[in-house]
């Protein structure tokens, strides 16, 4: 019986802040818009309206994200309360009340109807750290025909909101815009409940089905009536034994050709469904490796150029000790540096003996230089004083020698006689020229094309790093970055598994299918040879050959027109589905020649199964996933069903941003469509579209709908606006 | 689908036709099958009413063969 939803009232519920009162909207039976800026707080309606249909509410999940349909308990109840009141108006254990009222109106016929008052609320209390769930309350109230009044009932709640839509068509008239695709099945079991129920199509299924179960147990009935027949010859049973045997061989085959078909099917929907991300992910593989690729042989660059451009570099800067070591290695040089050395330390020599000269007598002097060639050592020196006793002459030592030895002779050997600059720049030339004389060596053998030919080498590696760079860059401006994530590598594992399971199904199909002939033409061989032997039978035996017979027919018969019925069925959906679509698609040149296509698949077991796509004029199918062809395809097909459905189911149509995707002109035309759509009892259609957030008001398309609606009494416009002061939703009615 | 127009489409079945020869297939529609003398039509009683009434199938299959008494 045809629905019409009266009232919604809302008590702080998301940014519906305040009592009932408050936030009420009144429906009219037709269409209703609802619109309003992002935020206002439309999908917050929708998820009133989910909550008393569902009982749950669409939050959005933490840390994964998306969007999932939740019970509110303690954990999510902040979510859905309105924020202002939690936050700001209710103390430390202040009791308060979520909650959702919905009226409702069932016509049961032109005289009579019943009024529902439908509530669900939530009492809880505010605790130190959350809100603390004190009681669920579901109410059902009859409103009274002649006073008006509400009178509580004990209706069954699920019962009488059932009715308000039934949960089987929940998915096609309660829609949710961005994920009309998900929530409109297009194929499946549950568009074939939804179709039957629409269009009682499934009676047909029953009788067919009853008509084969007839059919099994005749035949098994015949055999045994036939094995129990004493006018049939062994052979003959025989025959008929083997004929059993092979029958329930064929049966199990065709229960294996029908798991293969399930196998094929539930594999191509995965297939199907991740042919996308599989290509993407692939593509982004591809591209990850290109760009590992890339990066790899960066850093290999970089790694040759940091050894051989170092290399170079230090070399190259060192030019002049070059030089002088080239210099120094040619023949001759060496030898004179050589003698350098000598000279130098013959010099220093002498300056030392020049200076220790100044203080020692020409004895001393005389003395030390024949020490100096008996390399003395000082600790022998020091011995020497410490026990008084000359070793050299093995005598006591005189006071003077005494007085030589431990003045002279010591700081001269131990070099602490006091060095004057001379000396000191004597000991650095020496020095430098053993330095030289060892840096020279480095170079020993190398000149200077040398580093001609490594200035060269560098360059090129310089300009292979540079080349690869710029490769880099052109990538990551072409493809981006290219990141990958766990979930890719998910979409390419599951869609390659389904390939490989769909190609072990069909081959699998295949080979039974081989065995399904072979044993079909076993049976028939030995029914050709049974016609000539079993003649003179039993009454009994002739009456079950008949009554086989007969159901054999009569399942032909049904099987054919259950064929018949869902082709013609498909037809006529496919061509009522097209006038919907092509209603809502008028003002779009190329959508508009699209239609739909409604397919039917048979599986093994006669099970049927519909396919629904939208096709363009050269009848190529057009996918473009979360196109807008694609959501209104669904709405298409719904609207279609109910075009054929003889008695008109009446659940009212409710759906957030169903036309998001539409260009201008079609959005137009959806509401127009709507307008004249006579399948539907009442229409409540909440979006964004025709709002301007510049004006804070109706923009151009706003205005045009809001024109064509104008003259219409059962239509209804309302807008919704946050209203930022008071932190609640100003709900206006312009008509 | 219209149970009336399956029955009327199996009545008029080339191949089933010889199973009521005797009998006229306009007078039938799906709620007075079990009127006919005719133990096939009768049968068709059970098939078109598979998901009716509260027997089992089993049952109801057992009435046609209780009809041709097997």
């Amino acid at each position: 019986m045809p629905i019409t939803i009266n009232k919604i009232e809302l008590q702080n519920w998301f940014n519906y802040k305040g009592d009932y009162a408050k936030n009420t909207f009144e429906f009219k039976e037709g269409l209703n818009i609802l619109v309003g800026d992002n935020n206002a707080g439309k999908t917050k309606l929708h998820n009133a309206f989910r909550f008393i249909l569902k009982g749950e509410v669409l939050l959005e999940r933490e840390k994964v994200g998306g969007y999932v349909e939740q019970k509110i308990d303690e954990n999510n109840i902040s979510k859905v309360l309105n924020k202002s009141l939690v936050n700001r108006d209710l103390k430390l254990n202040d009791m308060t009340t979520l909650g959702v009222k919905l009226t409702f109106t069932e016509k049961i016929d032109d005289y009579d109807s019943s009024t529902f008052l439908v509530t669900k609320e939530i009492k809880c209390r505010k605790d130190a750290q959350n809100m603390v769930i004190k009681e669920y309350v579901n109410t059902i109230h009859r409103i009274d025909p002649r006073t008006k009044a509400p009178r509580k009932t004990d209706d069954e709640f699920e019962k009488i909101t059932a009715k308000i839509i039934p949960n089987n068509f929940l998915s096609f008239f309660f829609v949710e815009g961005e994920q009309l695709g998900l929530m409109t099945p297009l194929e499946g079991d549950k568009l074939k409940d939804t179709i039957n129920s629409i269009v009682n199509i499934g009676t047909i299924d029953d009788i067919e089905n009853f008509s084969s179960d007839f059919l099994r147990e005749a035949n098994q009935r015949q055999y045994s009536i036939e094995m129990s027949e004493v006018s049939l010859s062994q052979k003959v049973k025989d025959d008929l034994k083997k004929k059993e045997n092979l029958r329930a061989l064929l049966d199990d085959n065709t229960g294996y050709i029908y798991d293969c078909d399930e196998k094929i099917q539930n594999n191509e929907l995965i297939r199907d469904n991740f042919k996308t991300a599989f290509e993407s992910s692939k593509q982004n593989k591809a591209l990850k490796s290109q760009l590992d690729s890339i990066l790899g042989k960066i850093n290999t660059a970089e790694a040759v150029i940091n050894t051989t451009v170092n290399k170079y570099i230090a070399a190259y800067m060192n030019q002049t000790t070059f030089s002088i070591c080239k210099l120094i290695n040619e023949d001759g040089v060496r030898k004179n540096i050589d003698e350098y050395i000598e000279n130098v330390k013959s010099f220093i020599f002498e300056r030392r003996t020049e200076l220790d000269s100044k203080k020692l007598n020409k004895h001393e002097t005389e003395m030390i230089h024949l020490l100096e060639k008996s390399q003395p050592k000082p600790e022998i020196l020091d011995k020497m004083i410490s026990q008084d006793w000359c070793f050299v002459c093995d005598n006591k030592l005189s006071a003077h020698s005494r007085d030589f030895i431990g003045n002279k002779l010591l700081p001269f050997f131990r070099g602490t006689l006091e060095d004057d600059i001379e000396l000191t720049k004597l000991d650095n030339i020496g020095q430098m020229f053993n330095s030289l004389n060892l840096s020279s060596q480095m170079y020993y053998g190398i000149d200077i094309e040398y580093f001609d030919d490594e200035e060269a080498g560098v360059i090129e590696k310089i300009n292979h790093k540079l080349e690869l760079e710029s490769e880099k860059n052109e990538f990551i401006n072409k493809h981006g970055t290219v990141q990958r994530d766990d979930e890719e590598d998910v979409s390419l594992v599951t869609y390659e598994r389904a390939l490989r399971e769909l190609d072990k199904a069909a081959r699998e199909k295949e080979r039974f299918i081989g065995e399904e002939k072979r044993l079909n033409s076993e049976i028939a061989e030995i029914e050709k040879n049974e016609k000539r032997d079993t003649k003179n039978v039993s009454p009994k035996l002739t009456q079950i050959n008949s009554v086989v017979s007969f159901a054999k027919l009569l399942n032909e018969t049904i099987v054919n027109a259950k064929d018949n019925e869902y082709s013609e069925f498909a037809d006529r959906l496919g061509e009522k589905a097209t006038r919907r679509y092509q209603e809502f698609m008028v003002n779009n040149t190329v959508a508009k020649k699209n239609h739909i296509r409604v397919q039917i698949k048979k599986d093994k077991k006669n099970k049927y199964d519909f396919k629904i796509d939208v096709l363009n004029k050269f009848n190529e199918i057009q996918e473009q996933p979360g196109g807008a062809d694609q959501s209104l395809r669904r709405v298409a097909v719904v609207f279609g069903l109910l075009d054929m459905a003889e008695n008109k189911r009446g659940y009212p149509f409710i759906a957030d941003a169903p036309i998001s995707k539409l260009s201008p002109d079609t959005k137009t035309a959806f509401f127009k469509s709507l307008l004249n759509y006579q399948g539907l009892s009442q229409c409540m259609i909440l979006n964004m579209d025709l709002w301007s957030a510049e004006k804070q008001g109706l923009n151009d398309i706003g205005d045009e709908v809001f024109k064509l609606i104008g003259t219409d009494i059962k239509s209804r416009f309302i807008t919704i606006q946050h209203n930022v002061q008071n932190n609640c939703v100003d709900i206006n009615y312009l008509k | 689908m219209n149970k009336d127009k399956l029955l009327r489409e199996i009545l008029k079945s080339d191949s089933l036709k010889e199973y009521w020869k005797d009998a006229d297939p306009e007078i039938f529609n799906s709620r007075n099958l079990l009127s006919s003398d005719n133990n096939y039509i009768k049968a068709l009683h059970y098939v078109l009413n598979a998901n009716e009434g509260g027997s089992s199938k089993k049952l109801k299959i057992e009435g046609i063969f209780k009809l041709f008494n097997l």
